[in-house]
């Protein structure tokens, strides 16, 4: 992989011409507390926790010829409860308002559906990213442009910083790197990385979907997956696939 | 007097010691997982529960934000407390101060109109969902609950009126069902 | 809220600790010699209430390798702060200052001097108590355990992690509390 794209500075004053906002910029901008979304992610997580939990507690007891409803929604799967026993969600006398969450289900392909749910909610915030924000001046044909404009500009309207590194393989594959990325700066446990990442691994898809989002709303069809290498670094890694491949994929 | 200090407060919070960003992403997520919850549900009045109860997580939590920024201490009365609300709570975070109206005869019930609620930007519900009575901004309501309670104050709190569903305003009535700390006096004045 | 009490002292005391159904409240002690604070112990704790009793259920001991001075074990810290808490509530409702006809409510005890050294408290309006121990020298530490209220509420409160009523396991939160007691 050649290391051709751009550092953050070298071509910032270049790329922001190039693609300016066309007035929308953040000045102008409605702004709030950057906290809010700090508390709203979480419990974001979590609901979509409990609510895999309880899709996949009715459809077991569809299976077993049970009412679908029936308390659904108030109880968990055996691998939650364990779970709670150790994170004291519930306060006492009032149990529904427990105020801590849940943990990660221990089965994978739980936590996979769970993914699969931020991620689509990503993409949603993805696509309306870029309906309001995309440069009116010039359209974005070429991908690097288009993934130059994420680097940069979304990155500054969202997270108020740049993707520190850009490289491409010019195949098809752009891999941005940030090293403090905003949603992770405040996490921290002190049982090492290996459990940190895995803690942090549903937060990491969420702008997985936005970026894949914002390209899909440009028309490039993509893959976007991430890891940290220790928080609160992370890379994205974006592949574009083509209509054949997606065809294949289908 | 005590309406304009607590304006100050919450304005000397908001231009100094919070970090600042746009509305988008965050009126943008809030939006997709209203989505999510609807899909997940698949019932209004579940999300309007869900929603409420994550209000009420992040309430809990954020109420400590805002004492440790700002140096409020305890409200001594349920006006008092009105006035914080409006005019810090939502300033700092929302950077939105709600008029305070529709007080109660006893004093233990207030509306918060909205007119400017973030949340509802770029926002327009389906017919369905109004019909089927979702609350689109029903987290504000668990919000609020949450840190009344972490302030010994036992509330409901429950969407009126809801520009999103035809409304005139948006209105989030308060109503304070109990004080948890029996040392608090609320309401003698 | 605490159920199966008689009417007797504990729940007295209690009662206002446990405003909530359920509570909590993170100490944190430091300890000092002279005119630079050392920091020392330092531990968070968990009330339990889920029954009419309380226990501690969890307590970490960090940071005592600066100094041998003003070491205390898990146990004789937790004994330091439960029964603190008991005195703190109680002392608030002994105030003999009144404003017109009504009593001054008090917000608890701030400082308890020894010969040698003093302890410091700052609760906050939602309950959660932050201690530090100093020399005699340190008359005034409440605008440092405000801003350990501003760590706790950013680097706890904030942290995904982090989970209420829970011990904090955080690295970030530890070495901004050290870097916070080093400015004293």
């Amino acid at each position: 992989m050649s290391n051709t794209a751009t550092g953050p500075v070298s071509s910032a004053t270049q790329l922001l011409s190039a693609l300016s906002l066309d007035g929308r910029n953040s000045a102008e901008g409605r702004q709030i507390n950057s906290s809010a979304l700090e508390f709203l992610l979480p419990e974001l997580v979590n609901a979509l926790v409990s609510t895999t939990l309880r899709t996949k507690q009715i459809s077991e007891r569809i299976a077993l010829g049970l009412d679908a409803q029936e308390d659904a929604s108030d109880k968990h799967s055996p691998s939650t409860e364990k779970g709670q026993e150790y994170n004291a969600t519930t306060i006492p006398g009032n149990p529904s308002m427990g105020s801590g969450w849940l943990d990660l289900p221990e089965d994978e392909e739980l936590v996979e559906q769970v993914c699969v749910k931020l991620e689509m909610v990503g993409f949603r915030v993805g696509k309306r990213i870029a309906e309001r924000f995309s440069p009116l001046s010039r359209r974005l044909t070429d991908t690097l442009d288009i993934v130059k404009f994420i680097c940069k500009d979304v990155w500054t309207l969202l997270f108020n910083r740049q993707v520190d590194n850009l490289k491409t393989n010019h195949r098809g594959v752009y891999v941005l790197q940030d090293n403090k990325f905003k949603w992770f700066l405040r996490m921290s446990g002190n049982n090492g990385g290996a459990a940190a990442a895995r803690r942090a691994q549903p937060y990491i898809w969420l702008p997985c979907g936005i970026i894949r989002g914002i390209l899909d709303s440009f028309g490039t069809n993509t893959v976007v997956i991430a890891e940290t290498l220790g928080l609160p670094q992370c890379t994205f890694q974006i592949k574009v696939v083509s209509e054949e491949q997606m065809v294949a994929r289908a | 007097m005590a309406a304009k200090q607590y304006k100050a407060i919450g304005e000397e919070a908001w231009k100094n010691n919070v970090e600042k960003v746009n509305a988008e992403l965050f009126i943008f997520t809030y939006g997709s997982l209203v989505v999510q919850l609807v899909k997940d549900f698949e019932d209004y009045g579940a999300v309007n529960k869900q929603l409420d109860k994550m209000g009420y997580n992040i309430g809990v939590r954020l109420i400590d934000d805002i004492l440790a920024r700002t140096g409020i201490d305890k409200c001594a009365d349920f006006h008092t407390t009105a006035e914080v609300v409006a005019k810090v709570g939502f300033r700092v975070f929302l950077n939105i101060a709600p008029a305070i109206a529709n007080w109660s005869a006893d004093a233990k019930e207030f509306s918060l109109i909205l007119e400017d609620n973030p949340l509802n930007d770029f926002c327009e519900l389906p017919p369905k969902a109004v019909q089927e009575g979702l609350w689109y901004s029903n987290v504000l309501c668990g919000v609020i609950r949450g840190a009344l309670e972490m302030m010994q104050m036992q509330t409901e709190v429950w969407f009126v009126h809801d520009v999103l569903r035809g409304d005139d305003v948006s209105e989030i009535r308060v109503k304070l069902v109990k004080i948890l700390d029996e040392e608090v006096p609320v309401g003698d004045e | 809220m605490v159920g199966g009490f008689t009417k007797s002292i504990s729940s007295f005391t209690y009662r206002t600790f446990f405003k909530k159904e359920s509570t909590y409240f993170t100490t944190v002690v430091a300890s000092g010699v002279a005119f630079s604070i050392a920091f020392n112990t330092m531990f968070e704790k968990y009330w339990d209430n889920k029954t009419a009793g309380t226990k501690w259920i969890d307590i970490k001991d960090r940071y005592a390798k600066d100094s041998k001075l003003g070491q205390l074990s898990s146990n004789e810290a937790l004994t330091l702060a439960g029964t603190f808490h008991g005195i703190h509530v109680l002392a608030s409702r002994i105030s003999p200052a009144t404003k017109g006809s009504q009593s001054v409510k008090d917000s608890g005890i701030q400082t308890i001097d020894t010969k040698n050294f003093r302890i410091h408290c700052y609760q906050t309006p939602t309950g959660i108590k932050f201690m530090a121990a100093t020399d005699l020298l340190e008359t005034k530490l409440s605008d440092v355990l405000v801003k350990m209220y501003g760590l706790y509420s950013d680097y706890a409160l904030k942290n995904p992690f982090y989970n209420l009523e829970m011990p904090i396991r955080s690295e970030m939160f530890d070495s901004r509390l050290v870097q916070l007691v080093k400015t004293v």
